[in-house]
């Protein structure tokens, strides 16, 4: 796969979670324009974060790469609208609402990880940022115009979550990782939320009307 | 050269005051198009992209100095200070935007945000430039002071809908932290100063004429010029009319504009005056009766319902309150609105306490301030009466409030022979785009599991349905001495004239997945 479709896909699916997690929060806590400035807030510190941790901590330990980063996202994005409305179920309000803002804070960590990963396997590291914020770009012009209306709010999510496990499988194969076997247990959690997305569909409406 | 310190204070204190007006101008965007979700993505994305271009363009120059540095600061001072200026042009505007739809705010966002977007992205690539070891702090303070001002933002200034005063206030800091490090570390000369001095002052005194002048700006709004033709500017000037004054009340949530007649009707003399919620009308004081009895009481004659136990979500104004606190048999009547500040004015005035009767009816009514959903969500009690008193969803939040979980949530809240009712925002004369939206609304009624779903009213239509299926009882006697005469000729059943809508469409306006063209103008 081109570096540059790579790096433009990863983008689109980071910031299409983060529109996921916003919209799931506007109709648990209300206020969309409180709901996504907070995410974006949020969302920029802690990718500036993941840059950070790439930088002191992930660089020098090779054994971190970026099929790892892509499983971790594939997982949460899979559970990313489906959490906070376990969140509100089980926890009280404010439990919850912090524990649902903490997952924005883990797949922007995850995400910002990922940009300095590409940037560093890229020869042209300009054309990679530019991919990256093409991708940005792309899931801001798809998610309120095809996305939310099409798909509906969980069918988007889980979209995403399998488009980041085929890279991530894609990624195992090319870096010629033997070991493949064990991450079919990862991509377990967002194959089998896309199976069962019409019962976890009634599980989230069941939440939000308090059945 | 400045202590590392104090360029660290400023990497967030620029960062800080970049994010804060990026989510005013995604705050006054959103209200003023009515398309938040468009309007939040876009400008996200806009935003987002311009900070991309602008880092290339860093990536590519050979003389990056403090001098371009605070140059961009100087040219960020006057754009932030002329932002309210350039927004509140952007609302002059308005009505040609939305013939375009989504693309025309788009297009007027990307005008809006390109300019500042552009120049808060070399902000950060300047700075590491100028201190390439240092890259790691500087990206960390950079991204501390966009959250702060996230949080900032959320928690202080939108309860305050302060625009003009942010922008004035943050563009000051900034022309300080230019004028600071130019006079003493970069050491430019007083000529220099005074210059860019004299232009951030004219800025500013641009603000304060603006300031002044937003009232006008209201006014031309309600009146409907078309500002794009000069001659309707011409006539416009002359139109104004120049004693009344609309009283304008900026709550966390929304406008609330109390307009005199003479602005929405021309050469209206009289004391007539129309409630305006983000300059949409709710009611007009001479007809607003029409309104409320209608809905109060409609449903009760076609049912023969006796409520003990009324829910009003909504109704803020207290109109609705005011009809149903005359009921004999009522026990509870609790009103639910999210908007202090209407509640405020409908208690304290002006004009409105006096239409309501606050006086009268204040120990009669029990006011919770909540948004509707969360309250059905929270509370266990059961009403025979749910009334919906909201603005229309003319924007994507307040589709939310016409969605089939929230009909659920109104089921689950209505006793056995309960009876829900709300106003419907269509009228049958609506063109083709409108009748989508009412089928499924229609449909999206249906769906959620309402029974006897029937339309009603000559003048203002508006919807009732039940829990269960209930017999008819039309009992015109119980009510009559609440009615005024006016009032009966609109209690005119119409759901025939809407049977054909429910074939249109099969599309359901869920929360979960929002059909965009449900949406009222």
């Amino acid at each position: 796969m081109h570096h540059r479709i790579l790096t433009f896909t990863l983008a689109f699916a980071s910031l299409s979670y983060e529109f996921c997690l916003s919209h799931a929060f506007t109709i648990l806590f209300g206020q969309l324009v409180e709901q996504y400035i907070i995410t974006t807030g949020l969302f920029i510190f802690f990718l500036g974060f993941g840059a950070l941790l790439y930088e002191f901590k992930v660089k020098q330990n090779q054994k971190i790469r970026l099929f790892h980063i892509e499983f971790l996202l594939s997982f949460f994005g899979a559970m990313s609208v489906f959490l906070p409305f376990v969140f509100i179920d089980i926890f009280p309000f404010i439990l919850a609402k912090w524990l649902s803002y903490s997952l924005v804070i883990l797949i922007a960590i995850l995400s910002g990880i990922e940009l300095p990963m590409l940037i560093n396997q890229s020869d042209n590291k300009l054309d990679t940022l530019g991919s990256d914020y093409l991708g940005m770009c792309f899931a801001g012009v798809c998610f309120p115009l095809f996305f939310l209306p099409s798909l509906g709010l969980l069918n988007t999510s889980l979209i995403i979550a399998l488009i980041n496990l085929l890279i991530a499988f894609y990624l195992v194969f090319k870096e010629h990782e033997l070991k493949y076997r064990k991450y079919v247990y990862v991509a377990v959690v967002p194959i089998c939320f896309a199976v069962f997305a019409p019962n976890i569909q009634l599980y989230i409406e069941g939440v939000f009307l308090g059945q | 050269m400045a202590s590392n310190r104090f360029i660290y204070f400023i990497t967030s204190i620029v960062a800080f005051n970049s994010f804060v007006i990026y989510s005013v101008i995604c705050k006054k965007i959103s209200l003023i198009s009515k398309m938040e979700l468009y309007s939040q993505v876009g400008a996200l994305t806009v935003f987002v992209l311009l900070l991309g271009v602008s880092s290339l363009i860093v990536s590519k120059l050979e003389n990056v100095s403090w001098k371009l540095f605070f140059r961009i600061e100087f040219l960020l001072s006057i754009i932030i200070c002329l932002m309210p200026v350039l927004l509140g042009l952007a609302e002059l505007f308005r009505d040609s935007a939305n013939q375009l739809g989504p693309y025309g705010w788009m297009i007027l966002l990307v005008i809006l945000l390109v300019p500042f977007a552009f120049l808060t992205g070399l902000e950060l690539p300047v700075l590491i430039t100028l201190l390439p070891d240092k890259e790691n702090i500087l990206l960390f303070l950079n991204y501390f002071g966009s959250l702060f001002a996230s949080i900032i933002a959320v928690e202080i200034f939108y309860s305050s809908g302060k625009i003009l005063f942010l922008c004035a206030i943050i563009s000051t800091l900034n022309f300080m932290v230019y004028f600071i490090f130019s006079k003493h570390i970069l050491k430019v000369s007083k000529l220099n100063l005074f210059i860019r001095s004299f232009i951030f002052a004219g800025a500013l005194v641009i603000l304060a004429f603006y300031s002044l002048n937003l009232g006008l700006i209201k006014k031309i709004n309600y009146l409907g010029y078309d500002m794009t033709k000069v001659q309707e500017l011409k006539k416009l000037l002359n139109a104004l009319p120049k004693n009344d004054e609309i009283i304008s009340i900026d709550s966390r949530y929304q406008e609330i504009d109390i307009v005199p007649a003479s602005m929405y009707q021309f050469n209206a003399k009289d004391n007539r005056w129309g409630l305006y919620l983000n300059r949409k009308v709710q009611f007009f004081s001479d007809t607003e009766i029409i309104y409320h009895q209608t809905i109060s009481f409609f449903p009760l004659v076609f049912t023969g319902l006796k409520p003990k136990k009324v829910l009003i979500l909504g109704g803020g104004d207290l109109g609705v309150a005011r009809e149903l606190s005359r009921l004999p048999e009522l026990e509870v009547l609790k009103v639910v609105e999210l908007d202090e500040a209407i509640i405020n004015l409908a208690k304290n005035g002006p004009l409105v306490n006096h239409m309501n009767n606050y006086n009268q009816i204040k120990d009669s009514v029990e006011i919770v301030h909540q948004d509707a959903v969360s309250y059905l969500r929270n509370t266990s009690e059961k009403y025979d009466f749910i009334i919906a008193d909201f603005p229309f969803p003319s924007s994507f939040e307040l589709g939310n409030l016409y969605t089939k979980e929230f009909y659920q949530l109104v089921i689950n809240r209505l006793s056995e022979k309960g009876v829900f009712t709300f106003d419907f925002p269509f009228h049958i004369s609506d063109g083709d785009k409108e009748k989508d939206a009412q089928a499924i609304l229609l449909n999206t009624l249906q769906a959620s599991g309402l029974k006897q779903i029937k339309i009603y009213g000559r003048f203002e239509t508006f919807v009732m349905a039940s829990k269960n299926k209930l017999d008819r009882k039309v009992d015109i006697s119980t009510y009559k001495e609440y009615l005024s005469n006016k009032v009966l000729i609109n209690f005119v059943e119409r759901t025939q004239h809407y049977t054909e809508l429910f074939k249109r469409s099969s599309k359901i306006h869920s929360i979960f997945k929002p059909q965009m063209e449900f949406r009222v103008d």
